[in-house]
């Protein structure tokens, strides 16, 4: 490994003597907010009047050429000042800049100056920032900010239900997105069954969704890329912000670390911590399986970072997560994430900055069966994950990244193990499964001329499963055979086991992504962009449930299951109007998946360990077009989104099987052809701000049933094709509204947030599912009658909230 | 910061209850009646069984009040490797037929109704005798619901993959009701208790009894096919609207139509060993 980081190293250097410029000087440093010390991440800094320019990498460093003699700098950042820099260049320049965050001026007269079109420079397309502060903003369900719901509401994204934890970017599956909190990979996003996000939007600074065009040092997951940022906190004085709502309180507390210099001192320090009270309130929701006992969540966000030289600082950041629920007699189940981070950023020179990272994730979940024979389910997945990340600015042209990494993944599909003393259940587990996955990644952002600009680049990526148990080989290498005489699929004869030694290599694959996007600038606020990926993904999400739900686990690619391949081209068009104020956009996206696994009909994935028993192998197809009008800043922001689209799987069958839906494209758990989403915030005055959503999507696909049959005494019903039919329109409005609380003393700052989720109470259906209805005998015994009905499912009409925040 | 700051918050909790379930009316798109087959030829472990039942009925609408017809005109026969059986059909769709189910012989369904001819084949699958019933007190869940419940035991051998059905019957009445018990409690296969004891099981909590009950029973010992057809009908019928394990999906049971593929039919046919306990309940 360290070797070929060092040839690596060594072709890099390689170029750099090639390319290098003795006319032109650099100007590197990093992008700080100028009351904390925080880094900014996609700042961007440009030689005025010309075409040389770059945006501060995830870790707030910046790297430019220019020719020497007096340059104008121009430093933009989305809710900050702009900020002017004349500065005469003789030399190489270290220059670390801080920038003020915008204080809410209600004089619409003044000019703010020009803003940034970094959207239409940039090759960057199919991505999305937004900032804690947008997030904060918006009104949520019981006034919970909460990073996965915001993102709902961008176009391309959707859930597939109100309570979901999940989402959907363009027809992906809600675990094809890779989400990364401060780049430990996140498995479940989901707190409360996905009615909240295990996100605390007090410890994160901002967080970008990369649908299309994803960069070459992203891979992994077929569909999306979610980057979430924790800040580093204030290394120049203590804070404590704290927040108590309806459903949980939470309270974060920074503090700068080290001697206190007159720029602050070398390090800082970030604790935030979150628990939930729902138990309280649990009472309030009818549907008596989830309304009583135990039931709570709560979490731990963590960061510190410390300046050891000029050129060096290390950073430590963690999560610590859990649900709790368990209803006795009944049913129990927790699960949660940790994540730990611990990464050293170099700057080589002025023109290379390092970044070497050693991240650990894992997910657990347990569950507890009650009924009959009582017995606790415990599965897990982690990982560990080094890498090396390298920014080589090589000259103002080119900027080269280029890193390698390494994940070992630790699978542990389930051990069980009885509850009780009457239990008859033999505790057993399953073996361990082992995998690694490598990857090296080289990009090149070139600007090849004034308007034209390219970003090319190749992902390899491999993936090796590791030996540790006895393979089953099936006959004629079949695990699921149609039998023709029962006219149904039925799990393939195991031939023999294939015994590898232990951490040999069980099966490999590999996989070349290429991923390229292009901008052709039209003029200075107009241009036109082009993009394709490759993605691979090789962990597979194995779940029949609609959204993700605690006992999902993820399962490595075999000789069986194949890695996932989407390929994706996009197009869109990017205007800016009005100075700069107004950013509209315009995407249109097609995409192809190939080994899509279904499960065959009837077939339960839980407490199932060989589940290439019951999957059918298939692809998906799903293109749109989405369109977005936005404006991030002064007394008005917001945007509109609306996204026409389609997704589509097809799942044929194997064997002269049957496919699902006879082997048709069939539309997806999450199709939404219409999803249109309006988000605002309007600064009333210095005490009052008001904001406001209004979403109308198409209902989700759903099966029906068409007849009913009488078998075991039960009213049995016969569902039609899948998602042969939808939920109907989904739509609501919400509005909050924001009180500055009077600042009587001194630092002290506090805002009172009232809002109303679904304010004209629409009775949107989460679900709608279909019974037979009960009646007592005379012994007093409920029987079923016959009679089935449909029952809709509404998780939230009008809910007001109200929340107290502060800072000191 | 050097001052205690003092936060006094009131907050006044104005949350509506806001999550609920009604009951709606759907339009519902219907299909064509179809030929629903419940019936197992089965061999009594500690009792004689010399009449085999099957039960044929047609599918309706799966809304309003009209109920599954019973089908009365159909031909039903059974065939092993040698003989045939032929079922005459006594009430309600209910076809009899007289002789006795043995081990691991292979049966033969054919039934002919409306022109198409429907076969389904299935081996009679062994397994262990209930050695005992007992009483077992539980309270219920959510503090209602609680009392005394028949439970069985058995052991379970351990050379065996086992698959497990069990029905419950108080006062010569099979009593069932659509909840998720009966994917969790009334099915179970062996894979987590193999070759154990299976001790005061209770395979339905759903019925608690009196004093002076008749209760009984019946456990059926059945194929791995047989139990994922129940499964999934156990799933389907116990639906609830925050989980829901198995997506709906055709579930197909093993009678085939031979004549026309399109239409197949429903339920199952199954041949198990059964195992039937009887108990007077003294409390």
């Amino acid at each position: 490994m360290l070797t070929i980081i060092r040839n690596y190293l060594q072709i890099i250097l390689l170029v750099v003597s090639i390319t290098a410029n003795a006319q032109k000087h650099t100007i590197s440093g990093y992008l700080k907010d100028s009351l904390t010390n925080e880094f900014l991440i996609g700042a961007t800094i440009r030689i005025a009047n010309t075409q040389i320019g770059v945006s501060s990498n995830a870790y707030g460093f910046y790297s430019l050429q220019t020719e020497r003699g007096k340059v104008t700098l121009q430093v933009n950042y989305i809710g900050y000042e702009q900020k002017l820099i004349i500065v005469d260049l003789n030399a190489n320049l270290t220059l670390d800049i801080l920038l003020s965050e915008k204080r809410q001026t209600l004089n619409e007269a003044i000019v703010t100056g020009t803003k940034a079109n970094q959207r239409i420079v940039s090759t960057e397309m199919s991505t999305d920032k937004i900032s804690a502060k947008d997030i904060k903003q918006m009104p949520m369900v019981l006034g919970e900010a909460d990073v996965i719901k915001s993102i709902q509401l961008l176009p391309g994204v959707s859930a597939p239900n109100e309570g979901s934890g999940g989402f959907n970017v363009r027809g992906g599956s809600a675990d094809q997105n890779l989400i990364l909190l401060d780049e430990a990979i996140v498995y479940n996003p989901s707190h409360l069954f996905g009615f909240f996000s295990v996100f605390n939007a007090d410890a994160l600074k901002d967080a970008t969704i990369y649908k299309g065009g994803i960069p070459a040092k992203y891979g992994g997951r077929l569909s999306s890329v979610l980057d979430i940022r924790m800040r580093e906190g204030s290394n120049k004085k203590f804070a404590a912000t704290g927040g108590i709502g309806l459903l949980s309180s939470r309270l974060t507390l920074e503090t700068p670390i080290g001697k206190m210099r007159e720029n602050g001192a070398n390090g800082s320090m970030l604790i935030s911590a979150r628990r939930s009270y729902a138990d309280i309130f649990l009472p309030l929701i009818q549907d008596t399986t989830i309304n009583r006992n135990k039931l709570y969540f709560y979490d731990v966000n963590f960061r510190s970072n410390y300046r050891i030289s000029s050129k060096d600082r290390i950073f430590l950041s963690g999560y610590f997560g859990r649900d709790k629920i368990d209803i006795p007699n009944s049913f129990g189940n927790s699960w949660g994430n940790i994540t730990g981070t611990l990464r050293w950023n170099h700057v080589i020179n002025s023109k290379i900055f390092l970044n070497v990272s050693a991240i650990y994730s894992n997910y657990d979940y347990e569950i507890t069966f009650y009924p009959g024979n009582s017995f606790k389910w415990k599965s897990e997945l982690s990982n560990l994950n080094f890498k090396l990340d390298l920014d080589y600015y090589a000259n103002d042209k080119h900027s080269i990244k280029f890193g390698v990494g390494s994940i070992y993944y630790t699978f542990n599909p389930g051990n069980i193990s009885p509850v009780g003393s009457t239990s008859s259940v033999v505790g057993s587990s399953n073996p361990l499964k082992y995998a690694l996955e490598n990857y090296l990644y080289v990009q090149d952002d070139y600007k090849i001329m004034d308007r034209l600009s390219i970003m090319y680049g190749i992902r390899v990526s491999n993936f090796a499963q590791l030996a540790n148990e006895a393979v089953p080989n099936y006959v004629d290498g079949k695990p699921l055979i149609f039998n023709p005489s029962i006219n149904n699929y039925e799990r393939g004869e195991i031939a023999s086991f294939d015994s590898k030694s232990k951490n040999s290599l069980q099966n490999s694959s590999i996989g070349f992504e290429p991923r390229l996007s292009i901008n052709y600038q039209i003029d200075e606020s107009s241009s036109v962009k082009l993009g394709y990926n490759r993605m691979y993904q090789y962990i597979h999400l194995l779940s029949t449930a609609t959204s993700p739900t605690p006992l999902d686990i993820y399962t490595p690619s075999s000789s069986f299951i194949k890695p996932q391949i989407a390929d994706q081209i996009a197009a869109g068009f990017f205007k800016n109007i009005n100075d700069n104020n107004y950013e509209f956009s315009v995407e249109t996206y097609y995409k192809w998946m190939q080994n899509q696994f279904d499960f065959i009909d009837g077939a339960s994935p839980l407490l199932n360990n060989s589940p290439e028993t019951i999957l059918l192998n298939g692809s998906a197809r799903s293109y749109g077009v989405e369109i977005m009008v936005k404006k991030s800043e002064d007394r008005f922001t917001g945007w509109i989104s609306y996204t026409l689209s389609k997704a589509e799987r097809r799942t044929p069958g194997v064997g002269g099987g049957r496919g699902i839906n006879n082997g048709q494209y069939y539309a997806t758990n999450y199709d939404k052809p219409h999803n249109l989403a309006i988000t605002s915030n309007y600064q009333l005055n210095k005490k009052w701000a008001i904001s406001a959503n209004f979403i109308v999507q198409s209902g989700r696909p759903i099966t029906y049933p068409e007849s009913k049959y009488t078998f075991s005494g039960l009213s049995v019903p016969e569902y039609s094709e899948r998602n042969a039919q939808r939920l109907p329109l989904y739509h609501r409005l919400d509005i909050a509204v924001t009180f500055k609380g009077k600042e009587t003393m001194k630092r002290f700052k506090s805002q009172w947030v009232f809002g109303i989720y679904n304010i004209y109470n629409r009775q949107n259906a989460a679900n709608i599912t279909f019974r037979e209805t009960v009646s007592t005998t005379g012994e007093n015994y409920e029987v079923g009658t016959g009679i089935n009905k449909a029952y809709r499912l509404t998780y939230f009409g009008i809910t007001p909230s109200v929340t107290y925040e502060f800072k000191f | 910061m050097r001052k205690t700051v003092k936060i006094i918050v009131a907050i006044i909790v104005t949350i509506s209850c806001s999550s609920c379930e009604r009951e709606i009316d759907l339009k519902l798109r219907n299909t064509f009646p179809k030929l629903v087959v419940e019936g197992n030829v089965l061999m009594g472990l500690d009792t004689l069984i010399e009449t085999q039942e099957i039960r044929l009925s047609l599918s309706s609408n799966y809304t309003g009040n009209s109920f599954p017809e019973p089908v009365t005109n159909a031909t039903v026969k059974v065939m092993d490797e040698v003989n045939t059986f032929d079922f005459t059909h006594s009430n309600d769709g209910i076809y009899k037929s007289n002789f006795v189910g043995q081990l691991n012989k292979t049966y033969k369904l054919i039934i002919t109704y409306d022109g198409d001819t429907y076969e389904a084949i299935e081996t009679m699958v062994s397994g262990p005798k209930i050695d005992s019933l007992s009483l077992v007190y539980q309270s219920g869940a959510f503090g209602d619901g609680g009392g005394y419940f028949v439970a069985i035991n058995t052991k379970d051998p351990v050379n065996q993959q086992n698959f497990y059905l069990w029905r419950l019957l108080i006062n010569n009445k099979f009593l069932i009701n659509p909840t998720p018990g009966n994917r969790y409690r009334s099915i179970q296969k062996d894979e987590f208790f193999n070759g154990q004891s299976l001790v005061n099981y209770v395979p339905s909590d759903e019925f608690p009894v009196k004093s002076g009950d008749i209760t009984q029973m019946q456990q059926f010992n059945i194929s791995e096919q047989m139990y994922n057809f129940y499964f999934a009908i156990f799933n389907l019928t116990a639906a609830s609207s925050i989980t829901g394990d198995v997506p709906p999906g055709k579930i197909l049971g093993n009678v085939l139509n031979k004549s026309n593929s399109t239409k197949n039919a429903l339920g199952y046919f199954g041949a198990c060993s059964v195992s039937i306990k009887t108990m007077k309940q003294k409390l």
